[in-house]
């Protein structure tokens, strides 16, 4: 066996390995997709139905009024489906959760490279400070939160959420893209500096780009973060700017728990990460192969 | 135009620079975290129902002297402590593996990354409800497939036994993917000519590994970990989902207990001291963690 | 000085984007917020015809259940809520009260109830604090209570009955005593054939946990959470009746489905629909599920009766009052809501919906009993309901009390030391709070 063959059955080993650890590890997610798609007295079946008839109707429930379908009807009142509100605290999750992991992943750049590449002083201190707003217990501030967010008529509106989740993200976007300009060498700049760029369009033009395998990263957890949050979502806001997954994750009808509502919502909410992540995932994957500037 | 852009961009002193990089990050900080941060450490010191319209009464450190008396609580810490370190040395072993395997050339790669880093993804809280519907004892699939290959049947998340695991369970599912994914971005920070360089010595593959993979590596993995410990140590709802802090309270922990006070008790006085001890803990933690850091930034 | 500029022009612009956000009102809406859900669905629906009446338009803020104490509470207490009515649950309203949370509609329930017409227990709980005090802050709203469900097929077979009779000395059927009700459970625990005798909650939280169904067995023999006079717990919570309902708890909790000491409201739901269990204790709000032919396989031969007596027959209230905020600009719109309500024509609609009223004369009247299969049971439990605690430490009392009787039937302490520990932290809980001063 020559170098080229040992080294290709290692691979196809490694391969084998990963497909399997991949098999036990998404069998939950695997049993979600079954869940969503049955109908409920089948996802309670034991032994489970290993072949089934996918059904859609959990998916067009979230559309609707009553809290999952068939385990909330409303009963000898005539009435038409009304909508409910998902669309709504769906665009209001896209459009919190993709602002403010922009807002963080942008300024998290700014500020990493202030603290990577210039003196501040008490730099440690005012790092502590970012990092120690991640430290609180959530509901610690929740109550004082609400108060402000009140009194500054910040309820209830997307921007106040936005904010909210910008600066919850913003310590671990300090930190890890901080992480990332220390890799990049100061050689690199120093020339373009010497090329006659101002430190300002340095950043822009040269250490921005650089950077981009942390952004990606830091962009996707941020968004992950954002996007599945809602201690907040549900206290900071009431009716019109809630996000979507407080809806989702507690769906108690009058008959129980309806698992397959659950199940459907969850997997719809996560679409838009997914395709996310796929999108910017291959930058990071191509970010890797390339192995960046420093050959 | 583009010259008076120019012209403006060359004008922005390092100074400056520094001032606006920095302004907008702390002055959204100062706003909503200094703000309530003062606030809650004041109302640690006081009696104080944030559901009753009456003024705080000052207590001194009665707060804080009742917490550390009280057995309870110290089992209660007992019991975050075990969380806190079975999940993160679990995720850190299980995700720094997993990215190592991840880490090389092969068709598929992209899709087997985006795959494994998919879990984190769900909504924790969902993901907490739907284990707990697994791991049902009568009607869950895990204990139909553990039966189904001799095991016992397990009451997973309404044991003394194997609540506290059921709860480790869950979080490892939903936070490894996010070991996995800080390993390979780090990964792709070392340099490739260093490994072609070692490849030239002959070098054996744990010596890449040992001097030039963790070194590389070590800085944000250190990161990774302590993001993953601050949030081990903060968030409660897996434990509000799954367990409702059972059986007995066997699997409250701290952040759960904090949140009872606070919104079930409206003891919002001994839930911000209970608050500013774990902050004090996890402060003390992350300085550990912290020093580790600035000393292999600087190997 | 720059620093200076760029601080006040990003605070102008924060001003100026959510300033941007805020709507201006011209009619009146009144807000609604509750529980999502299917009864929250309807009363949306019922009050089409209350805009219809008034042209006051209702809006609903529907909140998931796990999340609507918490909700309600941090609304309220911010002194703005986004609502103009609410449904807290019967033991919020002490806590709701004290907070000065509520508009006080003594004279107005005085003026517009007729107090006969409404079960006394229902109006004591869902709106008078405190207790006996004569001073009301709400209106019954969805009324509820604690019942069991039973499997029908298994009562009703010949066979069984024989073999019950023979063993027991005593015929099968509906218990009416909790000591009948163990025997019964007793006689049909068959793990090996997937069978067991019955499916209580057991979760150890205050609510939708160990405390209600707990509770309704407590009252039966006799026990008192505490003298409402003095507050001293000792000696009527651990008393002998106390001791005797948690002995028979625990004995109980040996004829549940194993992991049953996290069960709650859909783990006894899900065991009978599989037909798991015999009998299963629950809100009778929860039947839907159980009689629905997708979702059950033994919809069509499930019976319902009340919790059953010992020394005393005492069924565990249920539900949610309606309230009006203390911080409402639309007040007389919300109390010609609450007049509404209450008339008979509207809670006609609502029970036909399958929903249960507050109002005498429509639970007696026998049309009542058409509209869901817990009917019957339904009525003989509103007579006799009782509710604990309701001042704002019940949550704490609660808990405690879960905790320490979750910990009795896992075995870690016996009925008796529980009974005893839950006395004395309860007391101390009251002690701390000025309650014996």
């Amino acid at each position: 066996m020559n170098e080229f063959q040992r080294r290709r059955t290692k691979d196809r080993i490694i391969v084998l390995m990963l497909l399997v650890m991949l098999l036990v590890y998404l069998f939950p997610i695997y049993w979600m997709f079954s869940t969503a798609t049955k109908t409920l007295a089948e996802a309670f079946a034991l032994p489970p139905r290993w072949i089934w008839v996918p059904k859609l109707e959990h998916f067009e429930n979230i559309f609707y009024e009553g809290a999952g379908g068939e385990l909330g009807r409303v009963m000898r009142l005539e009435t038409e489906r009304r909508p409910s509100p998902f669309l709504r605290q769906f665009s209001n999750s896209i459009i919190v959760s993709f602002v403010s992991t922009g807002l963080a992943t942008f300024l998290g750049a700014l500020s990493g490279y202030v603290f990577s590449r210039m003196s501040v002083k008490g730099k440690n201190d005012l790092l502590f400070v970012i990092l120690s707003s991640r430290m609180l217990p959530p509901v610690a501030i929740a109550i004082p939160l609400a108060l402000m967010y009140r009194a500054l008529g910040l309820f209830d509106t997307r921007f106040g959420l936005v904010i909210m989740y910008t600066v919850f993200n913003l310590a671990f976007a300090v930190w890890m893209l901080r992480s990332f300009v220390d890799d990049i060498p100061r050689e690199y700049e120093e020339a373009a500096q010497v090329d006659g760029y101002s430190r300002f369009q340095t950043f822009f033009k040269f250490i921005l780009p650089e950077m981009r395998v942390g952004m990606v990263a830091t962009a996707i957890f941020s968004l992950i973060m954002t996007w599945n949050e809602f201690t907040f979502s549900l206290l900071l806001t009431s009716d019109r700017a809630r996000t979507a997954i407080p809806a989702i994750a507690h769906s108690l009808g009058t008959a129980g728990v309806n698992w397959g509502h659950i199940a459907a919502g969850s997997l719809l909410m996560v679409g838009p990460v997914v395709v996310f992540t796929f999108l910017l995932g291959d930058n990071l994957i191509r970010g890797f192969t390339f192995g960046a500037i420093k050959e | 135009m583009s010259s008076l852009k120019t012209s403006w961009a060359n004008r922005v002193s390092d100074r400056s620079l520094l001032y606006i990089f920095l302004l907008p990050t702390f002055g959204f900080l100062l706003f909503l975290v200094v703000f309530p941060l003062a606030w809650s450490l004041y109302l640690s010191f006081t009696t104080y129902s944030a559901n009753i319209d009456q003024p705080p009464i000052f207590v001194g450190l009665s707060n804080y002297t009742a917490i550390f008396r009280d057995p309870e609580i110290w089992y209660r810490f007992v019991v975050t402590g075990q969380f806190v370190v079975l999940t993160v040395i679990i995720q850190f072993f299980l995700g720094f593996l997993i990215a190592m395997l991840l880490n090389r050339k092969f068709y598929g790669r992209g899709l087997l990354t985006t795959l494994f880093i998919l879990p984190m993804m769900f909504s924790p809280v969902v993901i907490g409800k739907f284990f707990r519907f697994m791991m049902d004892t009568n009607w869950g699939v895990i204990n139909y497939l553990l039966v189904g290959v001799g095991f016992p049947r397990i009451a997973w998340t309404a044991s003394f036994e194997y609540a506290l695991y059921s709860l480790v369970i869950a979080d490892v599912w939903v936070w490894t993917p996010f070991m996995v994914l800080l390993s390979l971005a780090g990964l792709s920070s070392v340099p490739r000519y260093l490994y072609e360089a070692a490849d030239v010595d002959r070098a054996s593959g744990w010596f890449k590994f040992r001097y030039i993979t963790l070194p590389y590596l070590a800085p944000i993995l250190t990161l990774a970990v302590l993001f993953r410990t601050m949030d081990a140590f903060r968030f409660f709802d897996l434990v509000y989902v799954m367990t409702g802090g059972g059986p007995g309270f066997s699997t409250q922990t701290i952040p759960y207990y904090i949140y009872m006070l606070a919104f079930s008790f409206w003891r919002t006085g001994k839930s911000s001291a209970l608050a500013y001890i774990l902050l004090i803990i996890i402060i003390a933690l992350s300085n550990i963690y912290i020093n580790y850091l600035n000393r292999v930034r600087r190997a | 000085m720059k620093r200076l500029i760029i601080c006040v022009m990003l605070i102008i612009l924060a001003f100026a984007m959510f300033n941007a956000t805020a709507i201006a009102q011209e009619e009146v809406t009144l807000t609604i917020q509750w529980a999502a859900g299917a009864p929250m669905d309807t009363l949306m629906i019922l009050a089409e015809d209350f805009t219809a009446q008034t042209g006051i338009k209702v809006v609903g803020d529907a909140v998931p259940w796990a999340l609507y104490h918490d909700k309600m509470f941090t609304d309220l207490a911010s002194g703005r809520p986004g609502f103009d009515i609410v449904l807290p649950d019967s033991q919020w309203l002490g806590a709701a009260v004290e907070g000065g949370h509520l508009v006080d509609l003594t004279d107005w329930v005085n003026e517009n109830v007729d107090k006969n017409l409404i079960f006394e227990e229902m109006l004591r709980a869902y709106s008078e604090y405190p207790d006996g005090s004569g001073r009301y802050y709400g209106i019954p709203g969805s009324a509820n209570a604690l019942g069991i469900s039973y499997r029908k097929d298994l009562f009703e077979d010949p066979a069984e009955q024989a073999a019950f009779k023979e063993k027991y000395g005593y015929p099968l059927d509906v218990p009416q005593t909790w000591s009948q009700l163990r025997d019964i459970a007793e006689f049909f625990y068959r793990p090996e054939q997937n069978l067991y005798g019955i499916a209580l909650w057991q979760r150890p939280t205050a609510t939708a946990g160990v405390v209600d169904q707990f509770l309704s067995l407590f009252w039966a023999f006799g026990a008192e959470l505490w003298n409402p006079e003095t507050r001293r717990v000792k000696g009527y919570l651990n008393s002998e009746e106390g001791k005797a309902a948690a002995r028979l708890w625990v004995e109980l909790f040996q004829f549940h489905p194993p992991g049953a000491a996290g069960y709650s409201v859909d783990d006894t739901n899900v065991a009978m629909r599989k037909g798991m269990v015999a009998m299963m204790g629950t809100y009778f709000s929860f039947y839907p599920g159980i009689h629905n032919p997708d979702l059950s396989l033994y919809w069509d031969r499930i019976g319902w009766f009340p919790t059953p007596g010992e020394k005393r027959r005492v069924s565990q209230l249920g539900g949610q009052g309606m309230s009006i905020s203390a911080y409402t600009p639309h007040k007389e719109e919300a109390l010609k809501f609450l007049e509404w309500w209450l008339r008979e024509e509207t809670q006609w609609k609502w029970v036909r919906a399958g929903f249960f009223s507050p109002r005498v004369d429509i639970i007696e009247d026998d049309r009542f009993l058409e509209y869901a299969p817990p009917n019957e049971a339904v009525r003989a439990s509103f007579p006799v309901l009782k509710d604990f605690w309701e001042i704002p430490l019940y949550h704490e009392m609660g808990t405690v009390m879960a905790e320490i009787l979750n910990k009795a039937v896992l075995g870690q302490l016996t009925p008796e030391e529980a009974m005893d520990l839950v006395a004395e932290r309860h007391e101390e809980i009251l002690q701390r709070e000025g309650y014996y001063n």
